[in-house]
C-alpha cells in the first residue's frame, strides 16, 4: 500500500535516463519500454518519480493490443503517437484515441478496459497503458 | 503513464480531448491537469500536470521550476539546458532543479512530454 508525502525540503537533482537504459518487455505483440519498474521488471530504486508510477512507450502490434484488464485507484493518461487506439471499458465509455487527442481513464473503485489496434499497421502508443500482471 | 490519484474510491471516470488546436501554436501546453488548466483533461490529483508540445526545429520553451518532474523526448531531439542533447527516449528526472530552456533540434524537431509533481510516494 503506498501513501503520498508531502512537504519534504528538495535536494536539486537531474538524473538523466538514457533510451536503452529502459526496462525492455517484447512479446508478439508488443514493444514496451518502461521508464520505471513495471510488471516483472523491478528494481526497488527505480519505482517512481515524484508522483509518475509508471510511464511505458509501446509499439503494438497491428490488429492486436491490451485486452480487457482490470485497474483501482489510478489515474490513466494515454498518448498516441502513431496510430490509434480503440478503447472500450466497463462502465460503457468507447473512444478512438489517435496522435492530438489525450485520454484520461480514473480507475477509481475499479474498472476493467481494454486498448486495442485497429489499423492495419503497427502504431506506437506513446506512454499508453499496460495490465500490470500480464506477462 | 499511470499517476497516482489524491482521493482513493472515487467512481471510475472516462474523458478524451482532442487538443491538436492548441499544439499547433507551438510551445507547451497542458495535456492533463489536477490544477483547473483550459482545455486540459482533468486527473483527480491536484500536484500534477502533464505538459505536451510539439516543438518545430529551433522553438525553445521554458520548463517550470517544479518539485519534480520528468521530461520525455518522445519524438526528434532536444538541448535542455544544464543537461545537453536528449534524443528519442531519453528523459531527465529534475528535483527542485529550477527553470531550464529547452530547444528543440534544428532538424528534426521534438515532441516532448513533461510530468510536474509535487510531493512523493512511500511504499
Amino acid at each position: 500500500m503506498s501513501t503520498i508525502v508531502q512537504g519534504h525540503v528538495q535536494t536539486p537533482a537531474v538524473d538523466i535516463r538514457r533510451a536503452s537504459e529502459r526496462f525492455h518487455t517484447q512479446i508478439s505483440w508488443l514493444d514496451s519500454w518502461h521508464s520505471f519498474s513495471f510488471s516483472n521488471h523491478y528494481d526497488p530504486a527505480n519505482t517512481h518519480h515524484g508522483l509518475l508510477l509508471v510511464s511505458n512507450d509501446d509499439t503494438v502490434l497491428a490488429g492486436t493490443g491490451f485486452r480487457t484488464h482490470p485497474h483501482q485507484n489510478m489515474e490513466i493518461v494515454t498518448w498516441v503517437l502513431d496510430g490509434e487506439l480503440e478503447h472500450k471499458d466497463s462502465e460503457g465509455h468507447t473512444g478512438i484515441i489517435y496522435p492530438g487527442l489525450a485520454q484520461r481513464m480514473s480507475a477509481g473503485t475499479g474498472i476493467w478496459h481494454s486498448e486495442m489496434n485497429p489499423e492495419p499497421a503497427s502504431g506506437r502508443a506513446f506512454y499508453s497503458d499496460v495490465g500490470g500482471s500480464r506477462y | 503513464m499511470w499517476v497516482v490519484p489524491d482521493t482513493k474510491g472515487i467512481a471510475p471516470e472516462y474523458e478524451q480531448l482532442d487538443i491538436n488546436a492548441q499544439l499547433v501554436k507551438g510551445g507547451l501546453v497542458p495535456i492533463a491537469s489536477g490544477r483547473g488548466h483550459d482545455a486540459a483533461i482533468t486527473i483527480h490529483q491536484k500536484h500534477a500536470v502533464l505538459w505536451g508540445g510539439r516543438l518545430k526545429p529551433g522553438e525553445t520553451a521554458q520548463v517550470s521550476d517544479a518539485p519534480k518532474a520528468h521530461l520525455f523526448v518522445a519524438r526528434g531531439a532536444l538541448d535542455l539546458e544544464g543537461t545537453g542533447v536528449m534524443g528519442r527516449g531519453d528523459a531527465v528526472r529534475l528535483t527542485a532543479a529550477g527553470s531550464r530552456r529547452l530547444t528543440a533540434d534544428g532538424t528534426a524537431g521534438a515532441e516532448v512530454l513533461i510530468w510536474e509533481t509535487e510531493g512523493t510516494i512511500k511504499f
